[in-house]
């Protein structure tokens, strides 16, 4: 997928842990662990929502797109 | 794959998780009660099938009890109703799995959509067995002049149910992809 997760660079920079994350916004550990390896197929703006929040960040900062070899060669038709 | 509900509430949430009501445990044990039935059935006709195939031995005790009709009519027709009970077996197992997932909380899984297409093509199977068979039967008690039997029939409603199965095993691959989808939704 072309979205890559910045969760665990955001989560450094904040010095916070997963855990401490799930406390806060109340999401299950094995969901944002999903979310952390980009294995998640979508997100709630709920979610995001919750994460800018206890992250003090705007989407941009953990979401970031990145043009895959099928991106490319869908651009270059 | 196993994941976790997104939060931890859901778990006692009765949209997420589908507990197993009576009809369900009823279900359960009629399929239960059939899948045995059918095994008996499945027996029964195995030992018809072998008593008329020992009459090919040359004992003249097996071939006197064949009075009304031949022993090699009795092997086709046995034959024919072994394959059809197989089927119905397969019918039977695959349901009682389909049924299982609904008892544990998850019915739309993909496997359930694959269970349905073995349903459907084991249905379509024994329709197309049961054809044969009955067109063989027919011939051979034609020229043999031994039972009149009716001509083999087509039954549109079992191809319609073919087809309504189909659709459902369609149904249900869509389904168990959109319940991934869902539970990958953080």
């Amino acid at each position: 997928m072309g979205i890559r997760v910045n969760l665990d660079r955001v989560l450094l920079d904040r010095r916070m842990s997963l855990t401490e994350l799930s406390d806060r916004i109340g999401i299950t550990l094995a969901n944002l662990s999903i979310l952390k390896t980009g294995k998640a197929r979508a997100v709630r703006f709920s979610t995001l929502s919750a994460l800018c929040r206890e992250l003090n960040c705007q989407p941009a900062d953990l979401l970031v797109y990145e043009p895959g070899e099928h991106e490319n060669s869908k651009a270059a038709e | 794959m196993g994941v976790e509900p997104l939060y931890p509430e859901e778990n006692d949430g009765g949209a997420v998780r589908v507990k197993a009501g009576p009809p369900i445990a009823f279900l359960n044990v009629l399929l239960t009660v059939i899948w045995w039935a059918g095994w008996v059935f499945l027996g029964l006709f195995i030992l018809v099938f072998l008593y008329a195939g020992l009459t090919f031995t040359g004992i003249e005790s097996f071939k006197k009890s064949f009075v009304e009709t031949t022993p090699f009519l009795v092997l086709i027709s046995s034959g024919s109703v072994i394959i059809v009970a197989l089927v119905f077996l397969v019918i039977v197992k695959q349901l009682r799995k389909i049924s299982h997932t609904l008892v544990t909380g998850d019915p739309f899984v993909p496997e359930n959509a694959k269970r349905l297409r073995k349903i459907w093509i084991a249905v379509a199977a024994g329709e197309i067995i049961r054809l044969v068979s009955t067109f063989a039967i027919s011939w051979f008690s034609k020229t043999t002049n031994t039972v009149d039997l009716q001509a083999p029939d087509l039954r549109i409603y079992v191809w319609f149910m073919v087809l309504a199965v189909i659709i459902l095993a369609e149904v249900f691959r869509e389904g168990a992809r959109l319940r991934q989808d869902a539970k990958l939704t953080v």
